[in-house]
């Protein structure tokens, strides 16, 4: 995926200012920075939502995992999953990606009947089911308790070891970011201050800091 | 915590009879005039005489077919005119106007137009229905925007289509507020029903009994239509949110 000459401006500010930005394929990047730094305006502008001057190639068809679950009261785990995905898709296939997520036997359950993190499962279940070649996280473990955030971070590293998908992954959380990517891009003010490669392989233990997140915090800082 | 809630919600909306009652007892011995205001237990001896006539449940019935149907024509039509909105760019700004001509039409003025048009059984039906459209398409169009700023990045991220859209998300998703509107919106529509149905002297109807009352002085039987057509009202509200209990399953 490349991004070229992208540039984001509301009135007079400039929100995203990025001359270029490659980002391999099959890869998970993370994109740090705080409050207003551009992330979450990024995503928008790959995914298409945002309109912005430059270009982006090799986005291809995009999924998304939000930070709140984003599933619809009114449907079951399983229509929650169906809803999304184009007409005529199979329905089994919906069903072991719940089984996949450990929500098996839980498929006609509304949300209001699933737990917080079954909620969030249903929805990595979404966005890894949805035909995609690129997935867009944004923040998606942030507003979770710390235990929730090990088993959902551990079930986002396995299914992307069956996908091996693109996935760029907005987040504030560096110990997040070092956890989950091989990549990490910090936003500062719409620009681009630190693009490093986080070493070792995934999974990663949850427990022990990794040598990335001085670096990461550095470089927010 | 619950129980006593409703429980104390009772006792004000009894005390609030209690008041009215007493309200018209007060009047009732102030005017002190049985043809200018019957007694409350007058009026209440007319209503169960003309609940034991044939008439009464004919015209009873005549006037709660026209305002079902004004009113199922109205929720179908506001509703879908609504989605239309709430879809595609430009039709809001286009039905704006229209909307708002509708909901300051002078209804009696209306009602005299279309009587001559139509007939006096159909004129308060589309009376009403032309009452109702504006307050149903505002209801669900508010529904769908709070719907919609809720949920509308899902729909975009995901790239669903607008029939899929329209069908199992904003008509469902929407239902609850709409629907907990529509007892409201039935009742008022029962109203203008029946002050069409007045002006028109329709045949077999609530109005027309009025009418009818109402040209030989006959004041409790006047009255006790009115209160039947209170209590109707009430009652159409109670089934609207009885309707929207058993139909939304869900919550959010």
């Amino acid at each position: 995926m490349k991004l070229t000459s992208i540039q984001k401006r509301y009135g007079d500010a400039v929100a995203l200012e990025i001359p270029e930005l490659e980002l391999k394929t099959g890869e998970i990047t993370a994109v740090l920075g705080e409050s207003g730094a551009g992330k979450s305006t990024l995503l928008g502008i790959i995914s298409g939502m945002i309109p912005a001057e430059g270009s982006t190639e090799g986005v291809g068809k995009v999924s998304y995992l939000f930070q709140s679950a984003k599933l619809l009261p009114n449907l079951n785990a399983l229509q929650n999953l169906l809803f999304v995905l184009p007409k005529g898709s199979d329905e089994e296939k919906a069903r072991e990606m719940l089984a996949r997520v450990g929500l098996q036997g839980k498929e006609g359950r509304y949300p209001h009947e699933l737990s917080g993190g079954e909620k969030q499962r249903v929805a990595v279940a979404r966005a890894f089911l949805f035909p995609h070649d690129t997935l867009l996280m944004d923040e998606p473990f942030s507003a979770i308790d710390l235990s929730l955030k090990k088993s959902l971070v551990e079930l986002v590293v396995s299914l992307w070891q069956e996908t091996h998908d693109t996935v760029v992954f907005v987040t504030h959380d560096v110990h997040e970011a070092a956890l989950l990517s091989h990549r990490a891009v910090v936003l500062k003010g719409g620009r681009v201050v630190a693009d490093f490669p986080v070493a070792g392989e995934l999974p990663r233990d949850f427990f022990n800091r990794h040598s990335a997140e001085s670096e990461l915090v550095r470089a927010l800082v | 915590m619950k129980r006593f809630k409703i429980q104390k919600n009772f006792i004000f909306s009894l005390f609030s009879v209690v008041f009215l009652w007493l309200f018209w007892l007060i009047a009732y011995f102030i005017v002190r005039n049985d043809y200018l205001l019957p007694s409350v237990w007058d009026t209440l001896r007319e209503t169960g005489r003309l609940m034991g006539t044939g008439e009464f449940w004919r015209a009873f019935g005549g006037t709660l077919l026209r305002t079902l149907v004004a009113f199922v024509l109205s929720l179908v039509s506001g509703t879908g005119l609504a989605v239309t909105a709430r879809l595609f760019t430009g039709v809001r700004a286009f039905f704006a106007p229209i909307v708002s001509v509708l909901r300051s039409l002078p209804t009696v003025a209306v009602i005299l137009v279309i009587l001559l048009w139509t007939s006096p059984a159909v004129a308060p039906v589309i009376v009403s229905m032309l009452v109702l459209l504006p307050a149903v398409y505002s209801a669900a169009l508010s529904a769908f925007d709070e719907v919609q700023e809720e949920y509308g990045e899902l729909i975009r991220a995901f790239r669903v289509g607008k029939a899929r859209s329209a069908v199992k998300f904003y008509l469902p998703l929407a239902a609850p507020p709409v629907l907990g509107q529509a007892g409201g919106i039935f009742s008022l529509g029962l109203k203008i029903t029946v002050s069409g149905e007045v002006l028109a002297s329709t045949y077999r109807s609530l109005g027309g009994m009025m009418q009818e009352a109402k040209m030989y002085v006959q004041m409790p039987a006047l009255l006790a239509l009115t209160l039947v057509t209170v209590l109707t009202g009430f009652l159409l509200e109670g089934l609207c949110r009885l309707a929207c209990r058993l139909l939304v399953r869900w919550r959010r």
